[in-house]
């Protein structure tokens, strides 16, 4: 009886407990809604005052000081949250005058200040706002945050770094995301790609002596992004001797989009190469890059056992080599049951639906 | 006296629709925004403005869409259609070229540069 009372008991205040836990949660989330929704209120208040006074600034040559003198401290967030979409949507002298109204008012040292602080969420919303209006004077600041031992603050201080362009950042950027286990080969990318052109010239002369497959990888991406012609060369050097199947698909589809005819020599080797992912990246580029004298070994291509490989060689075949559509068609109907001759009929279909 | 002429325009980015209609319509135009695509061809039907100016990337009915809904009105092929995209999605602009859009703007764009654009593409009609 009394072992019954126990379990009776337990199963009692196990279900009051859990009933005490879901209203914290249920009154957790009601009042976050609730600051949410008065924050938001708040804002569209702002904007509706504002608007008109950020749209005439935009359009006439009031000093930037005289616009933000009237503008509350507590509710600089609020405009620089009102001109997000300009910053990233904006240029010329828009984006000129947008600027100004950080770098040349009290915002800056506003957001400077809050860089300074020891909060992450302040931290990253002031980078995020010094690295859009291109604040120089942040720069300092933004070097130092790269070695913080948070990875948000490290990702919202490398953008914000990529935004500025400072170009002597890049190499403190790859050395402190080794730190962070997550922090990807994309999501780097995604920051670097925020530089303009001129982080090429670095990356290659730094490419020579790397070693680091990762740091490889994500120059030879870059330089396809800016389509920078002067690591051709080198690229090729890398390509020739690398092991790593991410490093030779990046350098293939580096020659291919910048048509460094010099790869195609190279290319020939790696036709046989054992992945099929570079097989596949090698025909795409022979499209671009190759001749007839590869004609031969692409047909060959129609026996890979992958997939990819074929679906590709039939591509190329047609790209590079006029009048090929008729033998491939003889090749596609010759052989019913061959797969190879499966993926050439796909493709003519294909093709003839688009046309 | 010159009468306003008509601008249908669709951008689902707030903010900048609002500063678009601003400068458009401190320029004399009368300007009519749609927050997405869906509605715009009918709005063109009923209004038949002198341009449309659409944003590619709309939620629920892309600019694209919405450009080959135009086009396939024989009563509003002779519309300009300028569209309006991101710099990384100019792939869409030669699709939209090929729709028979009349010309494109990249984002980020300057304020000045379109309303002349809009400008010299009416003033050539």
């Amino acid at each position: 009886m009394n072992i019954h009372l126990d379990i009776f008991a337990f199963l009692a205040l196990t279900i009051f407990a859990l009933l005490i836990l879901t209203y914290v949660l249920v009154i957790q989330v009601v009042v976050l809604r609730l600051v949410h929704g008065y924050q938001q209120k708040k804002e569209r208040e702002f904007f509706a005052v504002w608007e008109e006074n950020i749209f005439l600034f935009l359009e006439g040559e009031e000093d930037p000081r005289t616009l933000i003198k009237k503008i509350r401290k507590s509710k600089y967030l609020f405009l620089l949250h009102y001109l997000r979409e300009f910053f990233l949507m904006l240029k010329g002298d828009d984006f000129l005058k947008l600027s100004a109204l950080v770098n040349q008012t009290k915002i800056q040292p506003f957001l400077i200040s809050q860089l300074k602080s020891g909060s992450p969420r302040k931290i990253n919303e002031a980078a995020y706002f010094l690295g859009l209006a291109k604040s120089i004077a942040a720069r300092d600041v933004l070097r130092k945050k790269l070695k913080s031992q948070n990875a948000s603050v490290f990702l919202s201080s490398a953008l914000a770094l990529a935004r500025l362009n400072d170009v002597d950042a890049v190499f403190d950027i790859f050395r402190n995301a080794r730190r962070f286990k997550f922090v990807s080969k994309d999501s780097l990318l995604a920051i670097l790609s925020e530089y303009t052109d001129e982080i090429c010239k670095p990356l290659l002369v730094n490419l020579k002596r790397e070693k680091n497959i990762l740091i490889q990888s994500i120059s030879i991406t870059l330089f396809r992004h800016f389509k920078f012609y002067d690591a051709g060369e080198s690229v090729l050097k890398i390509m020739v001797y690398s092991q790593n199947k991410e490093v030779i698909v990046e350098s293939i589809k580096f020659f291919s989009s910048i048509e460094f005819i010099d790869a195609a020599t190279a290319l020939r080797s790696l036709i046989n190469h054992p992945k099929a992912e570079v097989r596949a990246e090698v025909l795409k580029a022979l499209a671009v890059l190759g001749n007839e004298s590869f004609e031969q070994r692409i047909w060959d291509c129609m026996y890979d056992p992958e997939y990819e490989v074929q679906y590709n060689a039939v591509i190329t075949l047609m790209k590079l080599i006029p009048d090929s559509e008729e033998k491939i068609s003889q090749f596609a109907y010759g052989n019913l049951k061959d797969r190879g001759a499966a993926i050439a009929r796909m493709v003519l279909s294909e093709r003839n639906i688009r046309n | 006296m010159d009468e306003k002429k008509t601008i249908i325009f669709a951008e689902d980015t707030v903010h900048i629709a609002k500063l678009l209609k601003f400068k458009l319509e401190k320029e004399g135009f009368n300007l009519i925004h749609f927050p997405s695509g869906v509605g715009v061809t009918e709005g063109v039907l009923k209004h038949m403005p002198d341009l449309v100016l659409l944003d590619i990337m709309m939620p629920v009915k892309d600019g694209l869409t919405v450009l080959k809904e135009i086009k396939s009105h024989q009563s509003l092929t002779h519309i300009p259609v300028v569209l309006l995209t991101a710099n990384s999605h100019e792939e869409y602009v030669v699709k939209g070229l090929q729709l028979g859009a009349t010309d494109y703007i990249l984002k980020p764009f300057a304020s000045t540069e379109l309303v002349l654009r809009i400008k010299n593409i009416l003033k050539m009609r």
